[in-house]
């Protein structure tokens, strides 16, 4: 059992590429934090170097009270799973389960006694002397988790253990390994690029992007109090409704000639001076003429998913697209919003929107229709650097540690424009 | 791919004849081995349907040349493999899965040993293994071989482990096993294909080396199964019967090797498709 700590961890890759960048965080002893982010974004690099796969390049690392920078993989007390599970092909579930304990010279009897009963709480007893081949991919995954646990760590790296798993599996393991974590109580480094997978698992999320910690907060804290655009883009799916608009004299936002909603109370000092503002808004936050400002809008497309209905709509408002949304959406791997951009034109530009309706809503293509939402739904950005405008805390969250990482911890520098260059 | 018609048509007939002309050494040396030798002499094509005898191998295992030369040729085959396999497979491990200079240099130092041909370096060989007191020695033939055919083994082995995931070395490590244990415990065994390769290929290069034994072990200290059937040439006039016996023994331990490892030998050649 043990707490790990990054302090000012850099990793620079020969070539002057910097993987991971002053990365700062703290992971509780018992706590399951999952690390989160489009590829290339450092996730992996940072779990390899707590693994000791890969040398820190700046900063330090510690498990428990011990500075692990110069400590080899072995000594580290450390368990990890592989995302191709690195099962040795040659042993038996058993002897992959029992090779770990034999390094530690645990004696012959214990092993036998501490394999089966792992094997028996992951349901591999009947496997224990089938070679990995014979397994099928989710009993392989087992067994992967199986020769971690076994080894009785003081911590756990899992580098995306689910993605070679089919959907379903993936969801039942999801909650497998969570309860298993739950029940051992052992602090747990999670990797995955999957939100979702994150979101469910993380007691604390830590979102990255280009090797620069952008975000760690509970997955509650962030999904509704994201740092910045690029959190609020990445967490949620659909993804958050973002666009941009005027400011008239830091107390109202425009929407368009007719709709204009005044300023959150929060928000006004804070807008003073700023002529345009990026606005986010979550599908689910949108509602057909529920009163209150809206925007006007034209339905492109509907996905019926039974329980809910996904509508596809483009404004007719006078909002903008936010000027930096197609780079996020690149980088995201999500399509691009279409470009209609004209340069010097930026008011004109139709806005693809996203709605998430309740399964008795029924909306036709071509229909129009006017979006309102509730005041205290938007999400406000500075639109140069991407930054969420300042919000008191208004109890969204219980959880104080997460609260104090969202104000302690802002998109450090550069958020999102700096951060590709 | 398209070939011209003609090619198509007499393709068969061209193998055939290509697989004719390799074959005839073989099977001469096949079809006499079990005829009498004035049997040999007057119909050395004919196949031994009639006058079938195993007398031809019967006397050649007789011989002290044969049984001795067998034992030798064993002692420096095995001696050879046992110190040239584990040493080019460890050799291999360091140089394609450590990224420093040294590793570089090694496999390119490797590489300019598998061009050198064994002629070039035979002499400059024996005078090191007379400094050494290691000249007419079992030692001295068995040194030479492993050093000579230690490249080719490197080379085997290090393409082979270029299919074998690096992930499973990282697994060991983080399960607590230093970089030897994992070489022995978790990579070693997964190359077996490779390993039965580089067995074969240097076994048969080995055993049937000519001039290496001839010159290091020398006529008078002791002579291998082929340096024999030389000798045999001339010790035993031209008794063709017990020459063909001879040779027969001397091909045989090779064959029942390759017949032993083959099902390993193409997927170690063709780089170990499994998967890790």
């Amino acid at each position: 059992m043990a707490q790990v700590e990054f302090s000012e961890v850099t990793k620079e890759f020969a070539g002057g590429v910097r993987a991971v960048e002053n990365l700062n965080l703290r992971i509780d002893d018992g706590e399951f934090v999952v690390f989160v982010g489009p590829s290339g974004c450092g996730k992996t690099t940072a779990l390899r170097m707590t693994a000791g796969l890969e040398a820190i390049s700046e900063g330090t690392i510690s498990i428990g009270d011990r500075v692990v920078n110069d400590v080899p993989s072995s000594k580290r007390d450390i368990a990890m799973v592989f995302q191709n599970y690195a099962l040795y092909p040659h042993m038996s579930v058993f002897e992959n389960m029992a090779f770990g304990l034999q390094q530690q010279r645990v004696s012959k009897r214990e092993i036998e006694r501490r394999v089966r009963d792992i094997a028996q709480l992951l349901e591999l007893d009947q496997y224990l002397s089938r070679k990995p081949r014979a397994l099928s991919g989710g009993q392989r995954q087992r067994v992967a988790m199986g020769r971690a646990i076994v080894r009785e760590p003081a911590v756990f790296l899992m580098d995306e253990p689910l993605s070679n798993l089919d959907a379903k599996l993936r969801v039942q393991m999801r909650a497998e390994i969570r309860g298993l974590q739950r029940e051992i109580g052992t602090t747990t480094i999670y990797v995955t690029h999957d939100q979702v997978e994150a979101m469910t698992m993380g007691d604390r999320v830590a979102v990255l992007r280009n090797g620069v910690l952008q975000q760690v907060a509970t997955p509650h804290v962030l999904y509704h109090r994201p740092t910045n655009v690029f959190v609020a883009e990445f967490i949620g799916s659909p993804a958050m409704n973002l666009f941009e608009v005027p400011v008239d004299h830091g107390r109202e936002l425009v929407l368009d000639s007719s709709e204009r909603m005044p300023a959150p109370a929060w928000a006004v000092d804070q807008l003073s001076g700023l002529s345009r503002i990026v606005v986010g808004i979550r599908p689910e936050d949108l509602h057909i003429d529920g009163g209150g400002v809206g925007l006007h809008t034209s339905v492109r497309g509907t996905e019926d998913l039974g329980a809910e209905v996904i509508a596809h709509l483009e404004t007719e408002s006078a909002v903008a697209t936010w000027r930096h949304i197609r780079e996020l959406a690149d980088e995201l791997d999500r399509p691009r919003p279409e470009s209609r951009f004209r340069r010097g034109a930026a008011k004109d530009d139709r806005v693809p929107l996203v709605a998430r309706f309740a399964a008795t809503v029924r909306v036709r293509e071509g229909e129009r229709l006017r979006l309102t939402f509730g005041a205290d739904k938007i999400h406000l950005f500075d639109v140069e650097s991407g930054l969420a405008l300042k919000r008191p805390d208004d109890g969204i969250s219980g959880d104080e540690r997460s609260l104090r990482s969202l104000i302690t911890e802002p998109a450090i520098d550069g958020g999102l424009t700096a951060g590709k260059a | 791919m398209t070939s011209p018609l003609w090619l198509g048509r007499y393709r068969s007939a061209f193998a055939v004849v290509v697989s004719a002309i390799f074959a005839a050494p073989l099977y001469l040396a096949l079809v006499n081995v079990f005829k009498p030798a004035d049997a040999i002499r007057a119909h050395p094509l004919a196949l031994p349907l009639h006058d079938f005898t195993t007398a031809n191998v019967a006397s050649a295992a007789q011989l002290s040349l044969v049984q001795h030369g067998l034992k030798t040729s064993l002692i420096i085959t095995v001696g050879s493999l046992l110190l040239m396999v584990p040493l080019s497979a460890m050799a291999a491990y360091y140089v394609s899965r450590w990224d420093s200079k040294v590793a570089r240099l090694l496999m390119l130092f490797f590489l300019f040993g598998l061009m050198l041909p064994p002629q070039v370096v035979l002499i400059p060989t024996t005078v090191i293994l007379r400094h050494l007191h290691l000249m007419f020695t079992y030692w001295g033939v068995i040194l030479n071989f492993a050093a000579y055919y230690l490249p080719f083994g490197v080379f085997v082995f290090s393409g082979f482990l270029r299919s074998v995931s690096r992930e499973l070395d990282e697994a060991g490590a983080i399960d607590g096993a230093s970089s030897l244990k994992i070489f022995w415990r978790i990579i070693f065994p997964l190359m077996r294909p490779a390993t039965a390769s580089v067995i074969v290929v240097t076994a048969l290069w080995t055993w049937n080396d000519f001039l290496s034994p001839l010159i290091i072990l020398g006529a008078a200290h002791g002579v291998t199964i082929t340096t024999g059937i030389y000798l045999a040439i001339g010790t035993y006039s031209i008794d063709y019967g017990q020459e063909f016996g001879v040779m027969f023994l001397a091909s045989l331990p090779v064959l029942a090797l390759f017949l032993f490892l083959q099902r390993y030998f193409v997927s170690g050649l063709t780089g170990g498709a499994t998967k890790g």
